[in-house]
């Protein structure tokens, strides 16, 4: 029993961590620093700790998908990471992915539940 | 007391990374732990513990690579071992001779079988494929 929970959780996180790098860089079309990132995503119902969600935002910056800015004016300065060209472009590819995927999958589990 | 346990967590987690991303991360993960406390209730120990173990959210900095020998310690383990394996086999090699020369025998101990292997090998390359 416990072993079919592990293959549950490891294959719903592979499943979930395309979608996460697709919600967070349509997320930071608006600038947000990281735990502000967490907790938008999680009010949209993608929770997510911080312990993944701030090293991938240091990934995609890595990858030039976003850039990122140290607001330094307040009293606590915070990072704030926003989404570059090459983001945008790549947004716009994995929505027409998912897109296009959804569709299909759909299809599938509405003649598998049809069955 | 709250703010010495902050800097203990974050000290432990940049002590793995890179020197060029030390500072950032050390200043981004404060404020981003000082935000979930404010806008959460909680309290350090909690979002401490949602955080996880500093190692591990090191290694989730460094593209989740599972390091042997991590980059803190990479450069030091290869100038150690650049030293000692030549004079590791210049030890076995000279006490080999040593007990030749007093013995007369020419059973050279296992450990350093390979030793001559490298040492013919490194010559090989040495001398004819310059």
């Amino acid at each position: 029993m416990s072993d079919l929970k592990t293959i549950i959780e490891q294959t719903k996180t592979e499943m979930r961590r395309g979608l996460i790098v697709l919600s967070t860089l349509a997320l930071l079309k608006n600038p947000h620093y990281g735990y502000s990132l967490v907790q938008t995503l999680e009010e949209k119902g993608i929770p997510i700790d911080g312990n993944t969600l701030y090293p991938l935002l240091r990934r995609l910056e890595k990858q030039r998908l976003l850039k990122s800015e140290w607001e330094v004016e307040v009293s606590k300065p915070r990072k704030y990471y926003k989404i570059t060209e090459e983001g945008l472009q790549v947004v716009n590819e994995l929505i027409e992915s998912w897109k296009s995927s959804k569709k299909s999958i759909q299809t599938i589990i509405g003649d598998y539940e049809n069955e | 007391m709250n703010e010495n346990l902050k800097n203990a967590y974050i000290s432990e987690v940049i002590k793995y990374l890179p020197l060029s991303l030390k500072e950032d991360i050390r200043m981004e993960l404060s404020a981003n732990i000082d935000a979930q406390m404010e806008n959460e209730n909680m309290s350090l120990e909690d979002v401490l513990l949602d955080l996880g173990h500093p190692k591990q959210l090191a290694y989730s900095y460094l593209d989740n690579k599972e390091y042997v020998i991590g980059p803190r310690y990479k450069e030091s383990y290869y100038q150690t071992l650049k030293l000692l394996i030549p004079l590791i086999w210049t030890i076995i090699i000279a006490l080999d001779l040593i007990s030749f020369i007093f013995t007369g025998d020419y059973s050279f101990s296992e450990i350093s079988k390979p030793s001559y292997i490298c040492c013919i090998h490194l010559c090989y390359h040495r001398f004819y494929h310059r």
